[in-house]
């Protein structure tokens, strides 16, 4: 990162400004406390989710904005900022509310420095194997391949190399497929077949779509610490939806609550197990709905919607987690089980301070090989930004209007679209923004762009639509994401509404949008054909051109 | 929403081409470029009462199982399955399933007649859907009581963030 001394002096200033007491930063352990954690009884549940392919320490803002419907909202996870803090009884300016909130984000970011980072990781999963030998399980909740140059270029493979270094046990998918279904056997393998990763690719809920049979392992079971751990792997269940057919067609996935609660019984039956986990690539919403519905499962170790959970949510008899995204994170779940049962508990959600863990040598070598080929190419600076750039929360943050302003400006359009995907790492006020860092927001198999007329009906059509499967009062309609990003356009959005009222005063260009004009419109990531450059050359040329990037804020969604 | 046929196939190729999802959705659609001729064209409050006329639709939760996914992967085929516990005895049986799906422009999607000698009520099928909406099971008993379920199912735009 491109700090220099003035900004530092500058943040730092802000730093007082936002009530940070110069006495709370002499008593600041910069973190370690984190890292401390008390053993409790003999099985050490490790869980990491959603690291978006990310090999080095991340900058990673927690959303602004995380509404919640009905019932869920202002209850974790829809917390944010203050009221987050309130929630976790947690203290403005430490390292947790840097971790855990976007609070004061970018002075604590100079304080604390990165997170996550797979060689950093390392040290810490080290750490505690060395600690809880024999008792530990480490599991993976997908989304690992996708998110970098590096892991598009290989197509997941550098990924795989370091989980399999890292000695992840079970893993289960999402955008894995963006590669296609027979890169994820090469990789993962299949219920028959090995494949390159070393653990247990694990996927109940994938089958063929015309006969129903089942692809992958939906379970295994481990002797940890004594006492069988049951492991079920919940794939993301709308991959299909979400994704090109192309890649995924032949395919079905889908919730399967029945098929869960099955093989719940099968584990704790056949399989001996006594303690009974669900690896879910669900979302936390969704997560919280199985739980109430099924009955015998001990813990969900959850991902997708990106939420870092600071302490699990209890629903009857099941624990749920959710480990947040980009590395940020390891959970360590400690569980003492006796006789089959958990009798007591003990979580934390531990930021992985880069700072604070040094390298693992043998994972600094094998990332250091994956880099250095294209060393001079993913380190292009393009711009220096002068303002902080994230994308994660409900609407449109600075880095989607990054990438608006580049296809608007390439197609001469009047309305852009951008999905609202929760990876993409943050930029700081004073960073040089990198061709890397453009990767870490388009690294898709089908990053192309388009550019076509679209009548103003449709645009309204396409809002409303997104904007149901981020908002249905029933999580098991929801896809997660956020809501689709909008260049030229503002609006204002009732989530609480019914599908087709929850958007209105769409304005274009800040007049009125016409239902039946045509415009003229451009966007990315098509699940249909494209075939305009990639995201990344839009994106770089637009931000090569700029050189000094510099975006106020931009109020174009209006939330009631 | 009302249908017009013209201004739908043009917002489907739209969305279609926008790629927020909808390219499986555009090939399930059943293709408009001549009038359908076939088939009863009518809203299903027109059909239930072609069909039933005032006969009360008693709630079958609990009897009738009616499995199908939340979220429609393919439009085009969408696998349905309807469950009814029923001794199938020659005193008391299902005599016939419908599967009604509520938005599509012939919504009655298919009936099944059925008899003691099957053994049980359960049946299994692939249906189309045209946009997102309610799909009910409604079970006729052989003393003539019937029974319905319906759940919603999202044909959706797709594409997705997490």
């Amino acid at each position: 990162m491109e700090v220099t001394r003035r900004d530092l002096l500058k943040l730092l200033a802000v730093a007082g400004g936002a009530g940070i007491s110069p006495r709370a930063l002499a008593a600041d352990d910069g973190g370690r406390h984190l890292l401390e954690f008390q053993a409790l009884g003999n099985v050490t549940l490790l869980h990491m989710t959603d690291p978006h392919a990310s090999l080095l320490p991340v900058f990673y803002r927690e959303p602004d904005t995380l509404i919640g419907i009905g019932a869920e909202r202002n209850y974790p996870p829809f917390v944010t900022g203050e009221a987050a803090l309130r929630a976790w009884r947690l203290a403005p300016g430490t390292p947790e509310a840097y971790a855990y909130t976007h609070l004061d984000f970018a002075e604590l970011a100079a304080r604390y420095g990165r997170l996550g980072g797979y060689a950093h990781l390392a040290t810490l999963v080290r750490r505690i194997r060395d600690e809880r030998p024999g008792r530990t399980l480490l599991l993976d909740g997908g989304d690992t391949l996708q998110g970098s140059a590096t892991a598009l270029w290989s197509r997941g493979e550098d990924m795989v190399r370091a989980m399999n270094l890292l000695g992840v046990e079970a893993v289960t998918a999402h955008w894995e497929f963006m590669y296609g279904v027979e890169r994820v056997r090469e990789l993962f393998g299949d219920a028959e077949h090995r494949g390159l990763f070393t653990g247990d690719f694990l996927a109940h809920n994938v089958s063929e779509a015309g006969f129903g049979d089942r692809i992958f392992k939906p379970y295994t079971v481990r002797a940890v610490g004594g006492v069988n751990v049951a492991v079920i792997g919940q794939a993301f269940p709308y991959t299909v939806v979400a994704h090109p057919r192309r890649l995924v067609g032949d395919l079905a996935f889908g919730i399967r609550e029945d098929q869960v609660q099955a093989l719940v019984d099968e584990a704790r039956d056949r399989g001996k197990a006594d303690v009974v986990v669900l690896l879910s690539h669900n979302g936390i919403s969704v997560d919280l709905k199985l739980a109430a519905r099924v009955t015998g499962l001990d813990v969900i170790l959850g991902g997708h919607t990106h939420d870092a959970l600071v302490e699990p949510i209890r629903v009857r008899h099941t624990l749920v987690v959710n480990s947040g995204s980009h590395g940020k994170f390891l959970s360590r779940l400690d569980l003492d089980v006796r006789s089959g049962r958990i009798v007591a508990s003990r979580y934390r959600l531990i930021p992985v301070l880069a700072r604070l863990l040094p390298e693992d040598p043998a994972m600094a070598r094998l990332i250091r090989e994956v880099r250095s080929p294209h060393d001079a190419k993913l380190t292009e600076r393009l711009a220096v930004s002068e303002s902080l750039l994230y994308r994660r929360g409900n609407f449109n943050g600075p880095f989607d209007e990054v990438i608006l302003d580049a296809l608007l400006k390439r197609a001469d359009a009047e309305i852009a679209f951008s999905p609202g995907f929760r990876w993409g790492l943050t930029i700081l006020p004073g960073q040089a923004i990198t061709l890397e860092d453009v990767y870490g927001h388009t690294a898709l198999t089908y990053a192309n762009t388009w550019t076509r007329e679209m009548k103003g009906a449709d645009v309204h059509r396409v809002m409303e639509d997104v904007a149901d499967n981020l908002f249905h009062p029933d999580p098991y309609y929801r896809q997660g994401g956020d809501m689709v990003r909008l260049g030229g356009v503002s609006y204002t959005i009732d989530p609480a509404k019914p599908v087709g009222r929850r958007i209105t005063d769409v304005r274009v260009g800040g007049r009125p949008l016409d239902p039946a004009h045509r415009y003229k419109a451009t966007g990315w990531a098509s699940l249909g054909e494209a075939s305009g450059p990639p995201a990344w050359d839009v994106v770089a040329a637009h931000l090569r051109s700029v050189g000094h990037l510099r975006l106020d804020p931009r109020p174009r969604v209006r939330v009631v | 929403m009302k249908d017009h046929p013209i201004d739908r196939r043009r917002a489907l190729a739209t969305l279609g081409a926008l790629g927020l999802g909808a390219s499986g959705l555009t090939l399930s659609r059943p293709r408009r470029a001549h009038a359908q001729t076939l088939g009863q064209h009518e809203t299903v409050d027109e059909a239930l009462k072609r069909l039933f006329g005032a006969r009360p639709l008693k709630d079958g939760g609990g009897i009738v199982k009616l499995d199908l996914p939340l979220i429609a992967e393919n439009g085009a085929v969408v696998p349905v399955s309807v469950d009814v516990t029923s001794p199938m005895t020659p005193a008391n049986y299902v005599k016939t399933i419908y599967v009604v799906a509520d938005k599509n422009r012939i919504p009655v999607v298919f009936r099944t007649t059925l008899g003691p000698e099957a053994g049980q009520a359960a049946i299994g099928a692939t249906i189309r859907l045209g946009e997102t909406g309610d799909v009910r099971a409604i079970v006729e008993q052989s003393d003539g009581t019937l029974l319905a379920v319906k759940r919603e199912v999202k044909v959706t735009v797709g594409g997705c963030g997490g």
